[in-house]
């Protein structure tokens, strides 16, 4: 009954999956607003100021977002640029390509949880 | 297949150049959806590196909004803004081939997928604009 785990793709595409739907529904405003937007001053850098976004980050929900948000997306760029540098060439490196990918992705995701929960 | 079994028997693995993906329309377009990836993890990156700034204090933070409006991050912005949609729009074109939705032993049309997907796009940015956008 209990098949094996041949590999652990299914587990990083699941992470891909999720981290390309959050990005693609929730990142183009994000930049918009807090990227594009304050460069060129359309909006107002205070609505991201220290103050209101420490006010904001005492909602537990909201780190749970943001941790989401910025982890999710970094496994989502792990698993496709893994296989882009297999693309472009780096077949005979495989293995130590996906823990450099994958390695990235995990260490920035620890260090949002530790931001977060134990530093905000 | 595992490593043991690929070295007994001879395998052949047919060269590719690294500019494979020039070749074609369609490669090069696909390969510009796999490198959108690297620009939503650069701005996954600059909201680290926002927390991290806002952790060490106000004068920090203020500095690291500072740099939010020089030239630079203008520009890298819109940079990231473009391939951030152009992952959207591929995202979503995939999604009525990838998930296909039944309702009893009907199949909801592709498109309708991906109109609903459109619109509650439209609508989760509404909300977040009015939640971050306006003070």
């Amino acid at each position: 009954m209990a098949a094996r785990l041949k590999t652990t793709d299914p587990f990083w595409w699941a992470l891909f999956s999720a981290g390309g739907t959050l990005a693609a529904f929730l990142l183009p405003a994000h930049i918009l607003i807090t990227g594009v937007g304050i460069s060129f001053g359309w909006i107002q850098p205070e609505v991201i100021g220290y103050q209101r976004l420490l006010t904001w980050l005492e909602h537990p929900l909201l780190k749970i977002y943001l941790l989401l948000l910025i982890s999710l997306s970094l496994f989502h760029w792990a698993h496709r640029f893994r296989y882009v540098l297999i693309d472009m060439g780096l077949r005979s490196i495989k293995a130590p390509v996906a823990v450099l990918c994958y390695g990235t992705a995990i260490a920035a995701t620890v260090a949002t949880l530790v931001l977060l929960f134990f530093c905000l | 297949m595992n490593q043991e079994t690929l070295n007994r028997h001879p395998v052949y693995k047919q060269p590719m150049s690294a500019t494979w993906w020039l070749s074609s329309r369609n490669y090069f377009l696909f390969m510009v959806r796999e490198v959108s990836a690297l620009f939503v993890a650069l701005f996954a990156v600059s909201y680290l590196v926002g927390l991290y700034r806002l952790s060490q204090g106000e004068a920090q933070y203020t500095a690291y909004l500072e740099s939010l409006q020089t030239p630079f991050a203008g520009l890298s912005f819109v940079v990231i803004l473009v391939f951030a949609l152009y992952h959207t729009v591929t995202w979503f074109s995939l999604t009525p081939i990838v998930m296909v939705v039944r309702l009893g032993t009907r199949v909801i049309p592709p498109q309708l997928v991906l109109l609903t997907n459109y619109l509650v796009w439209l609508i989760l940015s509404g909300i977040l604009f009015c939640l971050v956008g306006t003070s």
